[in-house]
């Protein structure tokens, strides 16, 4: 199969939070072959109301890269968790069952499921490729712990079907609506504390799996490497080629949708733009915050 | 029997390359540090993604597709991040210690020069003039510079005039006869050819029934179009020669060629036919940052294989078989 979009027909949409869905796809390459951790390209090639001359009237439709939040291989279907953030989300959301997004994919690198001790830490819509990731690591039988939060309830996903999966779960909002107020990383922490004598016995089979803000990232990463743990995070980065070969996504020579988007620690060490500077459509350099 | 020594080493405009693959411009080009990590495999030189006089986005997504089998289409639509903010980005890249040829853009004469003398100053070794953007006063996306020989003069000049580095102008390949653009890089005091660019296509869905560039239309690279490429490079070669025996040219015109290589054995098609150089862009899809040792390695065992030390030992031999014909665009 080439790289160029492939129509791919919406099997289902669920409602998962405010201005939050997911869209079910009909595309058998991307249900064999995605593996947690992996994103696809997906184009939305006009405007929900199929007009086109509407279409040059609006801010451009773009493609955009996606983790994949679920998959179910039998069927040859997958989900895609789509926050509307923009106009090619927005136009997104409109769209309803049976029309068809342009899908490229799978693409990137995976999480390595390294550990039978994985704790995951997620922040917002960056919980979704850890939902995917919590059902494969819970059919391989790992022990696993769950941290996520979200700024208020009402953008709260996955938490009961990941929160299943979990031995200790604990979810945060920074506006105490739901869980405990405040953000994700203290009570990952105090976790690590708690247990950081049993952890260290056996040190290279703990594993942390880390998806959400970029600056929650980056304090997640500090606390990893502090305890010397193993950690794997998934970067986001403006994509516009998706399969390697433009570098605009370039990290510090790294290449987020191809080298990427998982980066260990020991990679995230030499990646000194990590929660400091992104690149833009233009390719030109601006602060992360 | 002793095997030969290979000697890979190529000058182009007074640089001595180790060896004649370079990195074709608009891949991982936007970032030093990128650039750095393919200068690590081992190649000549490398050029970097198209730089404007200012910021610039680009077009919209889908912007490089690959629809078929070696075939790459892209619409980019020259999103870089303008000159001044591209500086840091040239100091890096330079680090890598191989020559950095800084690939610019504009959409008037004066644009241009104002451009190539900024990135002068930022310390690129050469420059590539990118005249296949869009025409200053035809705005029309099917009217590129490169595609009007009197524009085109104005441009090269204007770049001339005002920079003392060695400058290659990319030639497009959408115009009907390539050697009057060749006459214009002489005239205009180039100091190499690099040919060719992308071949104006399309791709539509027969489903979704649209194009599927967010441009629309586009240009094809890839293994595809690796024989116009180098028909294109051997006319620009027998004219060049042509020009030298009328006493036209006096100075040596190196030409990089580029389209579609993706092994040593496609490096040497070029060579055979005139090109000093040679660029690998759409390749690294296929095998990504190896496809610059798979280049390398393969020209040095062609070479060997052929008993070749040096590479102009070979560099144009094939020309022998086109220069006597009168007319080599029958088909």
């Amino acid at each position: 199969m080439f790289r160029t979009p492939t129509p791919t027909k919406i099997i289902s949409i669920d409602n998962e939070a405010r201005k939050i869905k997911t869209f079910y796809l009909l595309n058998k390459k991307v249900a064999e072959n995605a593996s947690p951790g992996n994103f696809v390209l997906a184009w939305v090639p006009f405007p929900a109301d199929n007009n086109i001359k509407r279409s040059t009237n609006l801010e451009p439709l773009d493609q955009i890269p996606i983790s994949i939040a679920s998959i179910d291989p039998n069927k040859g279907i997958f989900g895609i968790t789509v926050k509307d953030i923009g106009p090619t989300t927005s136009e997104m959301h409109k769209y309803q069952k049976g029309a068809y997004l342009g899908i490229i994919g799978p693409l990137g690198n995976s999480f390595s499921f390294a550990g039978n001790t994985c704790i995951l830490v997620g922040g917002g819509i960056g919980v979704a490729p850890l939902h995917y990731l919590a059902n494969v690591l819970a059919s391989k039988g790992k022990k696993l712990f769950g941290f996520i939060g979200f700024r208020t309830k009402s953008e709260m996903l996955f938490a009961r079907r990941i929160g299943e999966l979990c031995d200790k779960f604990v979810i945060t909002t920074d506006n105490g609506s739901y869980g405990i107020q405040g953000l994700i990383t203290d009570p990952f922490e105090n976790f690590l504390r708690k247990h950081k004598n049993q952890f260290l016995k056996n040190r290279s089979d703990v594993f942390v799996y880390c998806c959400g803000p970029e600056l929650m990232m980056k304090e997640v990463l500090s606390i990893c490497e502090g305890y010397g743990f193993h950690a794997e995070f998934s970067l986001e980065r403006y994509i516009h080629c998706g399969i390697g070969i433009c570098g605009f996504c370039s990290v510090n020579g790294y290449r987020v949708c191809k080298d990427g988007p998982i980066f260990s620690v020991e990679q995230l060490k030499n990646i000194r733009d990590f929660g400091v500077f992104r690149r833009k459509d233009s390719g030109k350099r601006e602060s992360v915050v | 029997m002793k095997v030969n020594d290979v000697d890979l080493s190529v000058n182009l405009c007074g640089f001595k390359l180790r060896n004649p693959v370079m990195l074709a411009s608009g891949f991982l080009g936007a970032s030093g540090e990128l650039l750095k990590r393919v200068a690590g495999t081992g190649v000549g030189a490398i050029v970097t993604k198209s730089i404007g006089p200012e910021e610039r986005r680009g077009y919209p997504n889908p912007t490089v597709i690959e629809p078929m089998e070696n075939v790459v289409l892209n619409a980019m639509g020259l999103p870089n991040p303008g000159y001044k903010e591209f500086s840091d980005e040239i100091a890096i890249a330079k680090e890598a210690g191989v020559p950095v040829i800084v690939s610019i853009f504009g959409s008037t004469p004066k644009e241009f020069a104002i451009v190539a003398q900024q990135i002068e100053r930022a310390g690129a070794d050469m420059i590539e003039i990118n005249i296949s953007c869009p025409h200053p006063s035809r705005m029309s996306e099917m009217n590129l510079i490169g595609q009007d020989p009197e524009i085109t003069s104005e441009v090269l000049r204007s770049v001339r005039k005002v920079t003392e580095i060695p400058l290659i102008v990319k030639l497009s390949p959408n115009v009907t006869d390539i050697t009057r653009f060749v006459r214009v890089a002489v005239e205009c005091g180039m100091d190499a050819i690099c040919a060719i660019n992308t071949i104006q296509a399309l791709e539509i869905d027969p489903i979704l029934e649209r194009p599927v560039l967010g441009n629309l239309v586009g240009g094809q690279s890839g293994p595809s179009i690796r024989c116009i490429a180098l028909k294109k490079v051997a006319d620009i070669a027998l004219y060049l020669e042509r020009m030298k025996q009328k006493g036209e040219l006096e100075k040596d015109m190196p030409i990089i060629g580029v389209g579609g290589i993706r092994d040593g054995q496609d490096a040497a098609r070029f060579i055979l036919v005139g090109a000093t150089c040679i660029q690998v862009g759409s390749a690294i899809l296929y095998d990504d940052f190896g496809v610059f040792q798979n280049v390398i390695k393969g020209l040095e065992k062609h070479m060997k294989a052929k008993g070749y030390e040096r590479i102009d030992q070979f560099k144009g031999k094939a020309l022998d078989w086109l220069k006597h014909v009168s007319n080599t665009n029958s088909n």
